[in-house]
């Protein structure tokens, strides 16, 4: 079985993997041209690539569908992928931050426990719980209970969180965001504490793949060529994975 | 191997499922001697009240999916709040009091476990507008107990509060309200409420400029400002939070910085009141002493509790057996009084808990107040700690 490594398979993360892999002297061959989801990698033998969306590879490397993704920490981190995938390396690009916002009107809010004070005080007023849009649940549920704030309920959103106040769908985000402008220009403001997770993208290695001999030596290939030196952590990490398992 | 996935294995073998539905029917007859009627609520229920009497937090636990039409449904977590929808439907009025049981499966995922089942065996009885509240609390903690016994149970150990307690010490010490409210939500985590205290005690942050400006307004005018400053900065406002409640909540701030800080022996007497845990015997002179010596008076709430236990020794249940923790709030859940919970042994995980909610019935809709208290019976473990399962 060959190593699969996949990759985003369109936009700017994608053109980032590919200058990332460049450096390293490695090049995607589509042999069936640019709508093929699948590659070889010249300059490594016995690599499968693989072109999926940034969220399926996240799914697959925690399902073990892959041995090696491309992806955004904060898609793997929503998916608390924790002990079932180690970061091999993370890439310096695709940095983003998933922060908590809420109206920049809000003038007497700036940190979370301000957040925490209009919650309870919004549930008495309106008799109903203040609401927060994200498509990031897991990672929103688990930041608001460290911040001691029980009085919300998350509203799921799958595009244009940002929107959300404004439409009357929801008082508070969570979201994913780079320069901040979306927000500003949706008269959104971050709260001082309310930056939940740095992202960026990771090369990422999945613990429950299937690891044969012939992954293993294309994987330890490949590592040198673009994770230099060669990352022994990784495969003591494996081993032990696999020995537990 | 998989992960965060319940096996698809059944959970029970023959000999524990038998063991299990002798039990259930051992504890369903003590349920209907005691006057309850059986109902059997949907496994499958909207999520939203839920989530929304429950906290968002209990979304990490229960299994959410989506009906054929895009609603919230949840597999049941819990039967007080279907409970409580039947009596609602049954007495719309609310104009008589009304006792349910049920007993069936109930479906949460332990995060801690991720490969346990995630479904577990659940009885109880809810007590619906009872005409004396002490009395129904006590008959509710000793049917419990004998419930227990007639399963087998050799023995338990007794954990018992009172939610209302502390929400009477802090009104008997007259804080600010935007205090106490923020002491109440957080008195059940000892990191948070340490640090609260902290807050309180140290000196006021002189708050921001536009804070200090607005400060001594009256709140017509300190609107107005805040409306010209939301103008000047090109800020729309959005939502349904109106500007008077954040002009509001920026008056309190204002308040709070002006007023003087919470003494220090204020921020002792709370810490030690909410970490007292004493023989339920020890427990009113404990709370007397404590207070008394902080020369507040919270009698009324001591003497309810009182009364309780008077009720509990002369049905023959020794208080001595239990212990009373006043932080024991089940703070996860809608409790307004009398709170308990029964464990084969200390520090394991309980076996049976109840208590009063007296507010969740006005929640899900209630035309009037409906005072109620509950008990569930966590069957899985009760067959592990009588030994019949494993």
């Amino acid at each position: 079985m060959t190593l699969i490594l996949a990759i985003p398979s369109k936009g700017r993360l994608q053109e980032q993997t590919l200058d990332y892999l460049a450096a390293a002297g490695l090049s995607m061959q589509q042999s069936r041209g640019a709508r093929d989801y699948t590659a070889s990698l010249a300059g490594v033998d016995g690599v499968t690539m693989s072109l999926l969306s940034a969220a399926e590879i996240a799914d697959d490397l925690i399902a073990g569908k892959i041995h090696l993704g491309i992806t955004g920490e904060d898609l793997l981190a929503e998916r608390s992928a924790g002990n079932r995938v180690h970061s091999v390396e993370r890439l310096g690009f695709g940095c983003a931050n998933v922060i908590v916002a809420v109206p920049r009107a809000w003038i007497d809010v700036s940190t979370m426990a301000d957040l925490d004070d209009v919650a309870a005080s919004f549930h008495t007023r309106h008799h109903r719980k203040l609401r927060v849009a994200t498509k990031y649940v897991t990672l929103a549920r688990n930041f608001f209970a460290s911040h001691g704030i029980a009085d919300y309920r998350i509203v799921e959103s799958l595009g244009a969180t940002e929107g959300a106040p404004a439409s009357g769908t929801a008082e508070a985000i969570v979201d994913i965001t780079t320069t901040g402008a979306t927000l500003t220009a949706n008269d959104l403001k971050i709260l001082d504490d309310g930056v939940i997770l740095k992202s960026q993208a990771a090369l990422t290695a999945s613990l429950l793949a299937n690891w044969t001999t012939q992954a293993r030596t294309a994987a330890r290939d490949l590592l040198n060529r673009i994770a230099a030196p060669a990352d022994n952590h990784f495969f003591a990490t494996l081993d032990e994975a696999l020995r537990i398992k | 191997m998989t992960y965060g996935v319940p096996s698809s294995v059944t959970p029970y073998n023959a000999a524990t499922i038998a063991a299990l539905e002798t039990q259930t029917a051992s504890l369903l007859a003590e349920f209907q001697a005691y006057g309850a009627e059986r109902i059997e609520p949907a496994i499958v229920q909207p999520a939203g009240a839920f989530l929304d009497r429950m906290g968002e937090e209990l979304r990490a636990r229960i299994y959410v999916f989506a009906g054929p039409d895009g609603t919230e449904l949840c597999l049941r977590p819990d039967l007080t709040i279907p409970a409580a929808q039947t009596y609602l439907a049954r007495v719309p009025n609310g104009d008589r009091p009304l006792k349910l049981c049920y007993a069936g499966p109930i479906f949460r995922h332990d995060p801690a476990l991720p490969q346990s089942s995630g479904q577990s065996f659940q009885a109880g009885v809810e007590n619906f507008n009872a005409a004396d509240s002490a009395a129904a609390d006590i008959e509710t903690l000793l049917l419990t107990h004998k419930s227990l016994v007639r399963t087998g149970l050799k023995h338990s150990e007794v954990t018992l509060g009172d939610v209302g307690l502390f929400a009477s010490l802090l009104d008997a010490l007259a804080l600010p309200p935007y205090w106490r409210v923020k002491l109440r939500r957080h008195v059940w985590n000892p990191a948070r409420l340490a640090e609260l205290l902290a807050h309180l005690t140290s000196p006021a942050g002189t708050g921001n400029e536009f804070l200090a400006r607005i400060g001594s307004l009256a709140p017509v005018d300190a609107r107005a400002a805040l409306e010209a400053a939301l103008a000047q900065d090109g800020i729309k406002p959005i939502g349904f939070r109106t500007l008077d409640e954040i002009t509001g909540r920026l008056l309190e701030r204002a308040a709070e910085a002006s007023t003087s800080r919470l003494p220090q022996s204020t921020a002792a007497l709370i810490t030690s009141f909410a970490a007292v845990s004493v023989p339920a015997t020890q427990a009113i002179d404990t709370l007397h002493r404590l207070t008394q010596a902080a020369g507040i008076s919270i009698d009324r709430a001591i003497d309810a509790l009182k009364k309780r236990f008077e009720l509990l020794s002369k049905s023959g249940f020794d208080p001595a057996k239990a212990i009373f923790a006043s932080r024991f709030g089940r703070n996860m859940e809608y409790y307004t009084g009398f709170v308990f919970e029964f464990r084969p042994a200390p520090a394991t995980p309980p076996i049976a808990g109840g208590g009063r909610y007296d507010n969740l019935l006005t929640a899900l809709g209630a035309a009037k107040p409906t005072p109620a208290i509950g008990l569930a019976i966590f069957g899985d473990r009760l067959a592990v700690a009588r030994g019949v399962a494993s």
